[in-house]
């Protein structure tokens, strides 16, 4: 990056702050989930190279900035992690702990050059440089791991060899200049050109570049240092740099100075293994991306919201006329419509990888602080979901996690003693199922113990001292507000605040969350949630006058209407599907809608959460794309609607909530079919 | 004196391709065993300008023949010793009295 000269900068680094912010925020939480994979495989060359340019990434750009303190700090941070690059020190556990440390300390710095919080934390960030330093010390070959000996490292001598490439003198870029702005960086010493490879002048295209320089250097700044006076040729540049380790040498030298290999094979062996340093370095990371504006992309797809509208209104028109052209004119535009709109909503997607990484810290600190063993596992990380759900995700999954960790898993001995292997084991998981997505957190705990709920509700007054629910029932007892069955109150869960809050930021999202728990055994929670809060496919029908919306997804079938028993004030009752009972539910009745009903009506066939049920209906009106806009203040408490649509021709229709008005089939219908897994959940204690 | 060859003032990577025709030329029509160039004019040089010259070194050294800069201005100098380089001047005070 150019370093930007002096009186535009003040205009530029206030506009270009946010984004090294975001950047910066970016390769600190690349370093977290790198350290915590070096953890399994702590000599991966690809991981500390992906690493060290994270961290040179970050000073890099704050320098730019003048953001001194990160500079400073992150300096040693990846003095540190050369030295791990370069082998010379060894990454371990301790290391590992240190470096996450440390790290923690960069994104404080970061958050305050954001502005975020103001506190200095000169001290800590003295104590980390001060134990960066002694663990860079232990690489140092001969040398006691002196503070004096590891200040002084960076700047001891470096062998350097660059081939500038065949474009570099077409790219505007000379050798001489880099190598005289080199000698600003340190004292370059032993420099001679390689001109072997300048052919005779009949033969040389004069554009072409074909030098080659071999040279010593003792720079301040290290490695980086050297490596930024070639940031402008390293495309095109073999670039080669090695500290100069004064008893042994580099293999290539020893062997030829034995004369077992001649110059031209040692030049050979180090091009190819240049290039297939280049080729590793690549695979690891790096994708390309555009940074957006989150709010631009928000207006897009509201306007594609009304786009799509607008698109379905057209279509109306356009079929009363019965003009065959226009009829197909706007179905191709509704049909582009819809396929912009499933480009425009991917772009919104990020798979939940990201979220479930960071777990990894927060399961091994925490396991740690509990003096737990837990191995984590993360299934279907690839799984993509809208980027305003991930984030309103996040706190939820924190705290079943936390839960799991705290009450869930127990102790090793604790595990022994129930037969089971010392580790215990979370898994997070993630998958699309029927047009939305299942994040399922489970572990191999001790699960939950129904006795102690029961115990526990009746304490509360959650229950009636001679009520005997059922099992699922007892689960759903654990949502009740101010719920828990935790023994001791700990730091981290367990204080009945939460589980509920868990669920209400689940549903908030028109998702649901369920708890599957065998004593002993473990427990299972599922969070299921559409993909996009935006637009559905819907399945429009009318009762009366008024229009609803199904979404498509959970619509099994369409059967016609049939005899039904049992139909309580509410609409409630009990129909025949193929010799089973099917719960269902009257919408006129229900919301009190006009009589009469016609002679013909339908019941739609919804499979949600686990549970399939009816839902009687006078009309079908087929599918549509549905834009979702949420429901006003005043129907918050409306049960069973998740949202409200404008149709193309202006009327509004009332979008179901499947889940909700599942449960409210069922409630009535004790004798309907239920998958026994599903249980609506508030709070998994223990 | 003729068949001396004259580096231009500018030995860059803008004129090099031009250059380099000349001194094809050039090479054609001289035959001294032992060339000489006179740098007294180059005022501006880059690592371009510097690989002709040291292309049209080796052109000569096929030719069995050898190239030796005489009067090596301040910056061509320069730029051979920034590239880490030897330049084969001829020794100033001989080629004063020549």
């Amino acid at each position: 990056m150019k370093k930007p000269r002096d009186d535009a900068d003040a205009r530029f680094i206030a506009e270009a702050l946010p984004a090294f912010i975001g950047e910066a925020e970016e390769q600190v939480e690349r370093i977290e989930q790198l350290l915590l994979q070096l953890e399994a495989v702590p000599a991966d060359r690809d991981l500390l190279g992906a690493l060290f340019r994270c961290a040179h990434t970050v000073k890099g750009s704050a320098g730019i900035f003048g953001l001194d303190e990160i500079v400073a700090f992150t300096h040693h941070v990846e003095t540190l992690l050369d030295q791990l690059r370069g082998g010379r020190v060894a990454f371990d556990a301790a290391l590992g702990t240190l470096l996450l440390r440390c790290n923690d300390q960069i994104r404080r710095l970061v958050d305050v050059a954001a502005g975020r919080s103001a506190e200095g934390i000169a001290d800590e960030r003295d104590a980390l440089v001060a134990e960066l330093q002694a663990r860079s010390g232990d690489g140092a070959a001969a040398a006691p791991p002196t503070p004096a000996a590891t200040a002084a490292r960076p700047a001891g001598p470096w062998q350097v060899t660059a081939a500038f490439g065949p474009e570099t003198f077409r790219n505007g870029m000379d050798p001489m200049s880099v190598l005289n702005y080199l000698r600003g960086v340190g004292t370059v010493s032993a420099l001679a050109c390689d001109a072997a490879a300048v052919p005779a002048l009949d033969a040389l295209d004069p554009e072409s570049c074909h030098l080659a320089f071999a040279f010593e250097i003792a720079a301040e700044g290290g490695r980086a240092a050297i490596e930024d006076a070639f940031s402008f040729v390293i495309e095109d540049c073999r670039l080669h740099i090695e500290p100069i380790v004064a008893p042994t040498g580099r293999l290539g030298e020893i062997l030829l100075a034995d004369g077992a290999v001649s110059p031209e094979q040692l030049e050979r062996a180090l091009g190819q293994q240049a290039r297939q340093r280049d080729a590793g370095a690549g695979t690891t990371e790096e994708t390309r991306f555009i940074r957006v504006q989150a709010d631009r992309l928000d207006a897009v797809i509201n306007l594609l919201g009304e786009l799509v509208v607008a698109s379905a209104g057209a279509e109306l028109l356009a079929r009363p006329t019965r003009n065959p052209a226009l009829v197909e004119a706007t179905q191709l535009v509704g049909r582009l419509v819809e396929e912009v709109r499933n480009g425009t909503l991917q772009l919104r997607m990020v798979p939940i990888g990201e979220t479930f990484a960071r777990f990894r810290r927060v399961v091994r600190d925490t396991a740690a602080e509990l003096g737990k063993d837990v191995a984590l596992e993360i299934v279907g990380a690839e799984t993509e979901l809208d980027k305003s759900m991930v984030e309103r995700i996040a706190d939820p999954l924190m705290h079943i996690v936390r839960n799991a960790l705290d009450h869930g898993l127990e102790t090793a001995a604790q595990r022994a003693d129930a037969g089971k292997p010392a580790q215990g084991r979370l898994t997070l998981a993630a998958a699309h199922e029927s047009g939305g997505i299942l994040i399922r957190i489970s572990d191999d705990g001790r699960g939950v113990c129904r006795d102690k709920v029961l115990r526990r509700a009746r304490e509360r007054g959650l229950l009636a001292p001679d009520a005997k629910p059922s099992d699922d029932a007892i689960l759903q007892l654990l949502f009740e507000p101010g719920f828990s069955t935790a023994e001791a109150v700990t730091s981290l869960s367990g204080r009945g605040v939460g589980m509920d809050v868990v669920r209400r930021n689940v549903e908030a999202l028109r998702g649901t969350v369920a708890v599957d728990s065998v004593e002993g055994r473990g427990t299972s929670i599922e969070i299921r949630l559409p993909l996009t809060l935006a637009i559905i496919d819907g399945f429009l029908v009318g009762v009366g006058a008024s229009r609803f919306v199904f979404p498509l997804e959970s619509v099994v079938e369409v059967i016609e209407s049939r005899a039904t028993r049992g139909i309580d004030p509410r609409g409630r009752g009990i129909a025949e599907l193929r010799g089973q009972p099917l719960p269902i539910v009257d919408l006129r009745r229900l919301y009190a809608l006009p009589l009469p009903a016609p002679a013909r009506s339908s019941i739609v066939v919804i499979q949600a959460g686990g549970r399939r049920y009816g839902v009687v209906v006078d009309q079908l009106l087929g599918q549509q794309q549905t834009v979702i806009k949420p429901l006003g203040r005043m129907f918050r408490s409306l049960r069973g609607m998740s949202g409200s649509s404008i149709l193309g021709n202006g009327e509004v229709a009332l979008i179901f909530d499947v889940h909700s008005l599942g449960q409210f089939a069922v409630e009535a219908a004790t004798a309907a079919p239920r998958s026994p897994a599903t249980h609506s959940l508030e709070g998994q204690p223990s | 004196m003729d068949h001396d060859l004259v580096l231009p003032a500018e030995l860059t990577i803008y004129h090099a391709t031009a250059l380099r025709e000349d001194w094809l030329s050039w090479l054609e029509r001289s035959a001294e065993p032992e060339a000489v160039a006179d740098g007294a004019a180059v005022a501006e040089v880059d690592a371009a300008g510097v690989q002709l010259l040291l292309a049209l070194e080796r052109s000569l050294r096929q030719r069995e023949r050898t190239l030796q800069v005489a009067r090596p201005s301040a910056a061509l100098q320069g730029a051979f010793d920034a590239l880490g380089l030897v330049l084969p001047a001829v020794p100033a005070t001989v080629r004063e009295d020549a």
